[in-house]
């Protein structure tokens, strides 16, 4: 029994957002695995937290210093046309060194797998695969590691875990909306607008379609007989499940979050790392009140950065100053 | 030729309902597997329901669970097989893992795409294809010249919303019972659904249905209608489920004629759009076919 409860499980990745080359490089030396970045046009992120293909080979050649990976994010739904572009620039990408691409739309996952065999293709959370039927279709297309949606329980990924080939990551911190990711349209509802950025389009108001979303389920909401302090949208750190997740073989958990502020990110990271190697060595019991302490003021920080960007997004949609309800 | 359909859940919601103005009807509720009357998972009454079907002359389509999750796996292939006994024209699914279910178990079974299998791109529509997938519906956000594009180049049954409230959302537990604590008529969640809150903001209306949100406005495409019809779009679809059965059966009149009417040069869609405005709580708009924002309404006049 002694030997049992010092067995050592395998280590998950750790998987973090690089919204710049300086979020990358703190990412690393905090303790990131690997990290993701989204080519400018082709991720579910305004530009300014995307990169160049100067900046994504730079990254390519810090992270491999470093002996770490690098992704690239192609999470939105492109259109038709785009595609043979698409293609491009993951072969672009492939020549620069990038490890992997996330992919949503599964005609281009399929297309990709086509053109490039050694590719290593991950299914982007925002298509919500929630069924090993699901998972298995992604499979067919080419899809190695399928990113598991938030709602799932841990008897859902038990069964994906042993019934798919593929490897699982999971979202340790991102958010909850109030519907299934990939679908809502509720943002481009109200304001939607094209805009052509010389070879790719961004559809604002669209997050299927790469613009960014406006949030406005965190507006204030009147129901017939009452007020609603937004419909529901709610940022997560997970804590009591990471145990669960290493013993169950999860191969990565990443952290969203590549519109936050480098500072918050190296933190996030800097946490995780330590918390998932304590728990690897199976040494938390006497540290997890200091762990859970440390993710509170975490949390806090994290709740005014999303704050102030809801505000923004709320200002921008609206063209008038409206204060968002977050909830922590 | 065109064909005119709606969705209808319930047998008794099928018998109150004049259909005469329909081609099609999609039977069973998609979005919610928690009432017995779902047609999807009643065999009885979906055998009912088809012969109704057939006796009118109608074509029989059967949804299925939108978003099922693992555990809901058995019941769908359960209600997959009902559907492959009774004989029914074609199944719709909107969850890629349906789809390759009934690829696997019920291979000759017509397969039509619902909405909310998100489909965007012409890579994706071909993929489906091979597949086996006859008809889809793309995610409202493409362009009416999107959907022409990807419509001449799949060669597969393009299905357009017409008429109705879009599906901005599918949530996964049911929004009616969150918020409204205290139902009026405790037990029964069909009337819940039915009668969900609106919830407004910014000028907006929203329905809630169950587990949906829907856009306040109709779309309203009777405008449009010739330049429908000329760009070869024949798959027409009314969203009427949540709303009265008058509503579901004057809209189908008013725009079977409307459709009749569209190929001639002086087609004048005024006279209906007095008629469809009094079936309209919230106003018109056109969705994202003109690449406006979802509620925007785009005048031809």
């Amino acid at each position: 029994m002694q030997e049992k409860s010092k067995r050592q499980y395998q280590k998950p990745e750790l998987l973090a957002p690089a919204g710049s080359l300086k979020m990358l490089k703190a990412a690393f030396i905090a303790g990131a695995d690997a990290a993701y970045i989204g080519p400018k046009g082709w991720s579910r992120r305004r530009q300014d937290f995307e990169l160049s293909d100067q900046d994504i080979q730079m990254a390519v050649d810090f992270a491999h210093g470093k002996k770490k990976l690098l992704r690239a994010a192609f999470n939105c739904f492109p259109m038709s046309r785009e595609i043979p572009l698409g293609l491009s620039k993951i072969e672009s990408l492939m020549k620069f060194g990038v490890d992997g691409f996330i992919i949503t739309d599964p005609g281009f996952i399929y297309e990709a797998r086509k053109r490039f065999p050694q590719a290593e293709i991950h299914l982007s959370v925002g298509v919500s695969a929630m069924n090993i039927e699901e998972v298995m279709f992604y499979q067919s297309l080419g899809v190695d590691v399928i990113t598991a949606p938030c709602e799932l329980a841990l008897d859902e990924l038990t069964c994906l875990k042993e019934n798919s080939p593929c490897k699982i990551t999971v979202l340790i911190h991102a958010n909850r909306d109030f519907t299934y990711l990939g679908r809502c349209t509720l943002s481009s509802y109200f304001k939607y607008s094209r805009q052509d950025l010389g070879n790719k389009i961004k559809f604002w108001g669209s997050p299927n379609r790469g613009g960014l979303c406006y949030r406005l389920c965190k507006a204030h909401w009147q129901m017939c007989e009452g007020h609603l302090q937004g419909l529901g949208n709610e940022a997560f750190f997970l804590f009591e499940e990471i145990p669960e997740y290493i013993r169950l073989g999860i191969d990565c958990l990443k952290i969203q979050g590549r519109e936050y502020s480098v500072e918050l990110v190296r933190e996030i990271v800097s946490f995780y790392r330590e918390f998932i190697d304590a728990c690897i060595k199976n040494e938390i019991s006497g540290c997890k009140d200091a762990f859970q302490e440390r993710l509170c003021r975490l949390t806090d920080k994290r709740d005014r950065e999303r704050l102030d960007a809801t505000s923004a997004l709320l200002t921008e949609c609206l063209g008038k100053e409206e204060a968002a309800f977050t909830h922590v | 030729m065109f064909e005119l359909n709606t969705s209808i859940f319930t047998l008794d919601e099928l018998i109150s309902t004049d259909i005469s103005a329909y081609d099609a009807v999609y039977l069973g509720d998609p979005f919610c597997a928690g009432y017995p009357e779902n047609l999807i998972y009643n065999r009885k009454d979906l055998e009912k329901a088809v012969k109704i079907l057939r006796e009118n002359k109608k074509r029989a389509y059967v949804s299925s669970n939108a978003v099922p999750r693992n555990d809901d796996l058995s019941k769908v292939k359960e209600a997959l097989a009902i559907s492959s006994e009774v004989g029914v024209d074609a199944v719709e699914a909107h969850n890629l893992g349906v789809l390759r279910m009934i690829k696997e178990s019920f291979p000759k079974l017509n397969i039509h795409m619902g909405y909310l299998a998100n489909i965007y791109t012409l890579a994706t529509v071909l993929k489906l294809k091979e597949e086996g997938v006859r008809r889809f519906i793309a995610n409202y956000e493409l362009s009416l010249d999107e959907l022409g594009e990807l419509k001449d180049e799949c060669g597969l049954e393009v299905e357009l919303l017409l008429h109705g409230k879009m599906i901005l959302g599918i949530s996964e537990d049911c929004l009616s019972k969150k918020w409204v604590p205290e139902p009026s008529a405790p037990g029964n969640c069909r009337d819940l659904c039915r009668n969900g809150p609106s919830l407004s903001s910014q000028g907006m209306t929203l329905h809630n249905f169950g587990r949906l949100t829907l856009s306040g406005r109709d779309v309203c495409m009777i405008e449009h209608l010739p330049s429908l019809l000329e760009k070869g779009f024949s798959c027409f679809k009314l969203e009427t489920f949540g709303e009265d059965r008058e509503y579901a059966a004057a809209v189908a009149k008013i725009y079977r004629e409307a459709l009749s009417a569209a190929k001639d040069a002086d087609y004048n869609p005024q006279k209906y759009i007095r008629l469809l405005e009094k079936y309209s709580t919230d106003g018109f708009c056109n969705g994202y076919y003109f690449s406006t924002s979802g509620q925007e309404y785009v005048s031809k006049g």
